[in-house]
């Protein structure tokens, strides 16, 4: 079953993702900052992680970077609040897949937006 | 600490509240449209009438309240520093296009609306999107209007391009009579979240070098004309 990484401070966000990817059979990790997400990947290898930017303690775009730096091939859609173009294209150049607005999707947009970046078999589903 | 030094803190510390403010507000009020979104699906159970007809006004309203709040983000953003202006044309028929068919598509209702196939304008598209968005959410706000929309390019003088909506909307809150019989557009005399889009959105305008002021036109029928000029 694949595995997905949601990492997101908000507590009914997260939950909300986490249902909605269940409903798909996803296997479903959760943290609440970008540290977290760090020690995640030292000890597990998710087959998406979907990434918040503004968060505490570490935000998403230093998380971007670690993995660029680390050369970590994990495939990273990003779900941010911030929706102006000077973001997207900085996390692009860090690597992100695909750049996700929060408040221009609602909750039955999430999979369709997230399954092309997931192993072949899960698509179809 | 320079005086100058304390003032200019002083000074930067509601936009730092509102930058905080606004991103804070921004999740919670985006997993409240999520939140509903999951309940209107048809596969989570049968609602009664009155049950998804509260679920969906809640659906609705969240979505007003992400675009202003978007907006206010933008705004500490430029305030800050932090937004890079990018230049570039704005299609301003297929914005308008796009904010009605989302207003049909709410409502049930097929709007009898007149747009030029192509328009654009030259200007920081980012701001003058916003703005505009701002402008249609208070529109779309009235969800018992009727909407008869035109948008057209107007020449004021040698230096200023500006664009015209004109539209014939039947307004059911009386605040909103109280608006549109304003020479400058001024939410003074408008409440809660519309007064907060027509302030947002004119700030953005401003920021962007033009400005907003709307007239009335008919008395009774609403019809007005809000224009926005920037400049070329």
């Amino acid at each position: 079953m694949p595995t997905v990484l949601i990492a997101e401070d908000d507590a009914f966000f997260r939950e909300t993702m986490q249902l909605a990817l269940e409903e798909h059979d996803m296997d479903v990790a959760t943290v609440r900052n970008g540290q977290e997400v760090l020690e995640y990947l030292d000890t597990h290898e998710p087959d998406l992680i979907l990434l918040d930017l503004l968060m505490p303690v570490m935000d998403g775009f230093t998380v971007l970077r670690k993995i660029q730096e680390q050369d970590i091939n994990i495939p990273v859609v990003i779900l941010s609040n911030l929706s102006e173009d000077v973001d997207s294209e900085k996390c692009f150049a860090l690597g992100a897949k695909d750049y996700l607005v929060k408040s221009d999707m609602d909750e039955a947009d999430l999979w369709p937006k997230i399954s092309p970046y997931l192993p072949a078999e899960t698509q179809a589903q | 600490m320079t005086d100058d030094n304390q003032r200019r803190q002083v000074g930067q510390q509601p936009v730092s509240f509102l930058f905080l403010a606004s991103h804070g507000l921004l999740s919670p009020i985006a997993s409240i449209r999520w939140g509903c979104s999951r309940l209107l699906r048809t596969d989570q159970g049968n609602l009664s009438t009155e049950q998804q007809h509260l679920i969906e006004s809640i659906h609705y309203q969240s979505r007003v309240l992400t675009k202003l709040l978007n907006s206010l983000f933008l705004l500490t953003r430029i305030e800050d520093g932090l937004f890079q202006e990018k230049s570039g044309d704005v299609h301003l028929a297929q914005m308008v296009r796009e904010r009605v068919q989302e207003w049909e598509q709410l409502q049930g209702q097929t709007a009898d609306n007149q747009l030029p196939d192509h328009m654009t304008i030259h200007g920081d598209t980012t701001l003058i999107q916003a703005a505009i968005d701002n402008i249609f959410s208070v529109f779309l706000q009235s969800s018992q209007a009727d909407v008869d929309l035109e948008i057209q390019p107007v020449e004021i003088g040698e230096n200023l391009q500006a664009m015209s909506i004109s539209g014939h909307l039947d307004f059911p809150l009386l605040q909103y009579a109280q608006t549109i019989q304003l020479e400058e557009a001024d939410r003074s005399l408008v409440g809660g979240v519309q007064g907060l889009l027509l302030s947002v959105a004119n700030s953005l305008i401003e920021a962007a070098g033009g400005t907003l002021s709307m007239e009335e036109v008919g008395a009774q029928d609403q019809y007005y004309v809000v224009t926005i000029g920037f400049p070329v």
